[in-house]
Protein backbone atom coordinates (compact mmCIF):
# COMPACT_ATOMS: atom_id res chain seq x y z
CA UNK A 1 0.00 0.00 0.00
CA UNK A 2 1.15 3.82 -1.07
CA UNK A 3 1.25 6.50 1.69
CA UNK A 4 1.12 10.18 1.08
CA UNK A 5 3.73 11.87 2.70
CA UNK A 6 2.69 15.32 2.62
CA UNK A 7 -0.81 14.42 4.22
CA UNK A 8 1.62 12.67 6.55
CA UNK A 9 3.23 15.80 7.44
CA UNK A 10 -0.20 17.16 8.09
CA UNK A 11 -1.72 14.73 10.01
CA UNK A 12 1.57 14.33 12.42
CA UNK A 13 1.39 17.85 12.79
CA UNK A 14 -2.19 18.79 13.40
CA UNK A 15 -2.62 16.00 15.71
CA UNK A 16 1.29 16.74 17.53
CA UNK A 17 0.13 20.02 18.47
CA UNK A 18 -3.26 19.71 19.06
CA UNK A 19 -2.14 17.17 21.96
CA UNK A 20 0.66 19.30 23.15
CA UNK A 21 -1.57 22.77 23.29
CA UNK A 22 -4.79 20.90 24.35
CA UNK A 23 -3.16 18.54 27.08
CA UNK A 24 -4.82 15.42 25.87
CA UNK A 25 -3.85 12.65 27.28
CA UNK A 26 -1.26 10.56 26.00
CA UNK A 27 0.58 7.20 26.65
CA UNK A 28 3.49 8.36 29.69
CA UNK A 29 6.37 6.92 30.61
CA UNK A 30 7.74 6.52 34.59
CA UNK A 31 11.56 6.50 33.68
CA UNK A 32 12.25 5.82 37.57
CA UNK A 33 10.36 2.79 37.65
CA UNK A 34 10.19 1.72 33.87
CA UNK A 35 6.21 1.95 33.63
CA UNK A 36 4.33 3.29 31.28
CA UNK A 37 0.42 4.53 31.40
CA UNK A 38 -2.17 6.44 30.15
CA UNK A 39 -3.05 7.47 33.90
CA UNK A 40 -1.27 10.19 35.86
CA UNK A 41 0.63 8.34 38.41
CA UNK A 42 3.60 10.93 38.61
CA UNK A 43 2.72 10.90 43.12
CA UNK A 44 3.73 7.30 43.21
CA UNK A 45 6.41 6.56 40.19
CA UNK A 46 7.88 10.33 39.83
CA UNK A 47 8.90 12.39 36.99
CA UNK A 48 6.47 11.17 33.87
CA UNK A 49 7.47 11.74 30.33
CA UNK A 50 4.78 12.65 27.56
CA UNK A 51 6.82 13.02 24.74
CA UNK A 52 7.07 9.61 23.45
CA UNK A 53 3.17 9.27 23.92
CA UNK A 54 3.18 12.33 22.25
CA UNK A 55 5.05 10.72 19.11
CA UNK A 56 3.43 7.42 19.01
CA UNK A 57 0.02 9.63 18.75
CA UNK A 58 1.30 11.92 16.18
CA UNK A 59 2.65 9.04 13.91
CA UNK A 60 -0.73 7.34 14.27
CA UNK A 61 -2.44 10.12 13.08
CA UNK A 62 -0.05 10.74 10.49
CA UNK A 63 -0.79 7.33 8.96
CA UNK A 64 -4.43 7.57 9.09
CA UNK A 65 -3.93 11.19 7.22
CA UNK A 66 -1.61 9.23 4.57
CA UNK A 67 -3.67 6.18 4.14
CA UNK A 68 -7.05 8.72 3.60
CA UNK A 69 -4.42 11.28 1.32
CA UNK A 70 -4.16 8.18 -0.96
CA UNK A 71 -7.95 7.38 -1.51
CA UNK A 72 -9.12 10.18 -3.53
CA UNK A 73 -6.41 9.14 -6.08
CA UNK A 74 -7.43 8.34 -9.16
CA UNK A 75 -5.03 5.36 -11.41
CA UNK A 76 -4.76 8.37 -13.82
CA UNK A 77 -3.54 11.38 -11.48
CA UNK A 78 0.85 11.40 -11.47
CA UNK A 79 2.36 11.11 -8.72
CA UNK A 80 3.16 15.07 -7.28
CA UNK A 81 0.34 16.34 -8.91
CA UNK A 82 -1.10 19.78 -8.49
CA UNK A 83 -3.52 19.18 -5.15
CA UNK A 84 -0.48 16.99 -3.60
CA UNK A 85 1.72 19.97 -4.08
CA UNK A 86 -0.77 21.95 -2.45
CA UNK A 87 -0.77 19.78 0.46
CA UNK A 88 3.20 19.41 0.65
CA UNK A 89 3.17 23.38 0.97
CA UNK A 90 0.39 23.57 3.36
CA UNK A 91 2.45 20.50 5.61
CA UNK A 92 5.59 22.58 5.32
CA UNK A 93 3.76 25.30 6.72
CA UNK A 94 2.09 24.04 9.58
CA UNK A 95 4.95 22.41 10.82
CA UNK A 96 6.98 25.72 10.67
CA UNK A 97 3.82 27.27 12.80
CA UNK A 98 3.97 24.31 15.06
CA UNK A 99 7.73 25.31 15.64
CA UNK A 100 6.25 28.60 16.95
CA UNK A 101 3.28 27.38 18.79
CA UNK A 102 5.98 25.12 20.72
CA UNK A 103 8.87 28.23 21.03
CA UNK A 104 6.08 30.46 22.26
CA UNK A 105 4.49 27.66 24.98
CA UNK A 106 8.16 27.76 26.35
CA UNK A 107 8.70 31.55 26.99
CA UNK A 108 8.55 31.21 30.38
CA UNK A 109 11.93 29.27 30.57
CA UNK A 110 13.20 32.55 28.57
CA UNK A 111 11.68 35.72 30.68
CA UNK B 1 32.28 3.39 36.18
CA UNK B 2 29.34 0.97 36.38
CA UNK B 3 28.12 -0.75 32.93
CA UNK B 4 25.13 1.20 32.81
CA UNK B 5 26.68 4.38 32.76
CA UNK B 6 29.44 3.10 30.18
CA UNK B 7 26.18 2.19 27.50
CA UNK B 8 24.85 5.28 28.06
CA UNK B 9 28.20 7.17 27.59
CA UNK B 10 28.80 5.23 24.42
CA UNK B 11 25.61 5.91 23.36
CA UNK B 12 25.54 9.68 23.78
CA UNK B 13 28.74 9.51 22.14
CA UNK B 14 27.07 7.48 18.68
CA UNK B 15 24.04 9.98 19.15
CA UNK B 16 26.62 12.87 18.68
CA UNK B 17 28.77 10.72 16.24
CA UNK B 18 25.94 10.12 13.87
CA UNK B 19 24.55 13.89 14.29
CA UNK B 20 27.60 15.12 12.92
CA UNK B 21 27.66 13.37 9.67
CA UNK B 22 23.75 13.65 9.60
CA UNK B 23 24.85 17.28 9.17
CA UNK B 24 27.52 17.05 6.78
CA UNK B 25 24.58 15.58 4.42
CA UNK B 26 21.92 17.86 5.07
CA UNK B 27 23.99 20.56 4.85
CA UNK B 28 25.29 19.18 1.25
CA UNK B 29 21.79 19.17 0.52
CA UNK B 30 20.80 21.95 1.40
CA UNK B 31 23.03 24.29 -0.16
CA UNK B 32 22.82 22.53 -3.21
CA UNK B 33 19.11 23.42 -3.14
CA UNK B 34 20.08 27.16 -3.67
CA UNK B 35 22.81 26.70 -5.94
CA UNK B 36 22.11 28.90 -9.03
CA UNK B 37 23.50 26.83 -12.78
CA UNK B 38 25.43 29.08 -13.77
CA UNK B 39 28.99 28.89 -14.99
CA UNK B 40 30.12 31.86 -12.51
CA UNK B 41 28.71 30.28 -9.63
CA UNK B 42 30.24 26.97 -9.89
CA UNK B 43 33.86 28.24 -8.65
CA UNK B 44 35.01 28.43 -5.04
CA UNK B 45 34.65 26.11 -2.05
CA UNK B 46 30.90 26.76 -1.64
CA UNK B 47 29.99 25.68 -5.11
CA UNK B 48 32.07 22.94 -5.38
CA UNK B 49 30.71 21.77 -1.74
CA UNK B 50 26.85 22.27 -2.81
CA UNK B 51 27.43 20.63 -6.51
CA UNK B 52 27.18 17.22 -4.41
CA UNK B 53 23.82 15.30 -6.12
CA UNK B 54 21.77 15.87 -3.67
CA UNK B 55 18.94 13.14 -4.56
CA UNK B 56 21.47 10.91 -3.23
CA UNK B 57 21.71 12.39 0.32
CA UNK B 58 18.03 11.42 0.58
CA UNK B 59 18.10 8.12 1.81
CA UNK B 60 21.27 7.98 3.77
CA UNK B 61 19.65 11.71 5.72
CA UNK B 62 16.49 9.50 5.85
CA UNK B 63 18.34 6.59 7.84
CA UNK B 64 20.67 8.74 9.53
CA UNK B 65 17.98 11.08 10.91
CA UNK B 66 16.53 8.10 12.33
CA UNK B 67 18.80 6.20 14.03
CA UNK B 68 19.94 9.75 15.57
CA UNK B 69 16.55 10.36 16.35
CA UNK B 70 16.46 6.65 18.25
CA UNK B 71 19.46 6.93 20.12
CA UNK B 72 18.66 10.27 21.36
CA UNK B 73 15.18 8.95 22.44
CA UNK B 74 17.15 6.15 24.46
CA UNK B 75 19.24 8.33 26.12
CA UNK B 76 16.44 10.96 27.18
CA UNK B 77 15.66 9.39 30.33
CA UNK B 78 18.91 9.90 31.60
CA UNK B 79 18.48 13.84 30.85
CA UNK B 80 15.25 13.85 32.49
CA UNK B 81 16.37 12.52 35.60
CA UNK B 82 19.83 13.54 36.19
CA UNK B 83 20.78 16.24 34.05
CA UNK B 84 17.65 18.77 33.48
CA UNK B 85 17.54 18.93 37.57
CA UNK B 86 21.09 19.62 37.96
CA UNK B 87 20.29 22.45 35.38
CA UNK B 88 17.78 23.92 36.92
CA UNK B 89 19.41 23.84 40.00
CA UNK B 90 21.88 26.15 38.37
CA UNK B 91 19.09 27.95 37.90
CA UNK B 92 19.68 27.78 34.11
CA UNK B 93 16.21 27.45 32.93
CA UNK B 94 17.42 28.95 29.18
CA UNK B 95 18.99 25.70 28.67
CA UNK B 96 16.13 23.65 29.75
CA UNK B 97 13.76 25.52 27.58
CA UNK B 98 16.18 24.83 24.55
CA UNK B 99 16.29 21.66 25.22
CA UNK B 100 12.81 21.21 25.11
CA UNK B 101 12.39 22.94 21.93
CA UNK B 102 14.54 21.03 20.39
CA UNK B 103 12.96 18.14 21.26
CA UNK B 104 9.28 19.55 20.11
CA UNK B 105 10.89 20.92 16.99
CA UNK B 106 12.97 17.01 16.25
CA UNK B 107 9.28 15.36 16.80
CA UNK B 108 8.45 18.00 13.90
CA UNK B 109 10.83 17.38 11.54
CA UNK B 110 10.03 13.54 12.26
CA UNK B 111 6.44 14.41 10.97
CA UNK B 112 7.88 15.94 8.01
CA UNK B 113 10.09 13.38 7.06
CA UNK B 114 7.88 11.71 4.24
CA UNK B 115 7.01 15.10 2.82
CA UNK B 116 11.24 15.24 2.31
CA UNK B 117 11.16 12.06 0.86
CA UNK B 118 7.86 12.49 -1.57
CA UNK B 119 9.88 16.19 -2.38
CA UNK B 120 13.43 14.04 -3.28
CA UNK B 121 11.38 11.94 -5.80
CA UNK B 122 9.45 14.50 -7.43
CA UNK B 123 11.34 16.20 -10.28
CA UNK B 124 8.50 19.07 -9.95
CA UNK B 125 8.29 19.62 -6.48
CA UNK B 126 11.41 21.84 -6.60
CA UNK B 127 10.38 24.48 -4.49
CA UNK B 128 9.18 22.19 -1.68
CA UNK B 129 12.14 20.20 -1.71
CA UNK B 130 14.69 23.05 -1.11
CA UNK B 131 12.19 24.24 1.84
CA UNK B 132 11.82 20.92 3.51
CA UNK B 133 15.72 20.54 3.03
CA UNK B 134 16.38 23.54 4.51
CA UNK B 135 13.52 23.46 7.24
CA UNK B 136 15.60 20.19 8.06
CA UNK B 137 18.77 21.64 7.95
CA UNK B 138 18.11 25.04 10.40
CA UNK B 139 16.28 22.41 13.19
CA UNK B 140 19.27 20.08 12.91
CA UNK B 141 21.78 22.73 12.79
CA UNK B 142 19.71 24.14 16.10
CA UNK B 143 19.26 20.41 17.49
CA UNK B 144 22.99 19.66 17.34
CA UNK B 145 24.16 23.39 19.08
CA UNK B 146 21.74 23.22 21.93
CA UNK B 147 22.67 19.67 22.90
CA UNK B 148 26.60 20.15 22.58
CA UNK B 149 25.46 23.45 24.73
CA UNK B 150 23.80 21.43 27.39
CA UNK B 151 26.64 18.34 27.35
CA UNK B 152 28.54 20.80 28.16
CA UNK B 153 26.80 22.63 31.03
CA UNK B 154 25.76 19.26 32.73
CA UNK B 155 26.47 16.09 31.18
CA UNK B 156 24.71 12.53 31.76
Amino acid sequence: MRLSGPAFAIGFTLCYLLTLVLELPVLGYYPLTGDWSFQDHSAQAGTAMHWYGLIFTALLAGLLASTIGMLPRRPSMPVGNKLEQQLAGLGLVLSWLGMIVCASSLSRYFV
Amino acid sequence: MTSFTLTHWSLLLLHGLMSVALLGAVSHQTLGCWQTNSAAARTGFLSRYASAEGAIFANPVVLLFLTTFTLGALIYPEYRLGARYAIEEMRLLGIVGLFELKEHCLALCLGLLPLYVWAWRHPAAQKIRALSTTTLAAVLWFSFLVGHLVNNVRGL
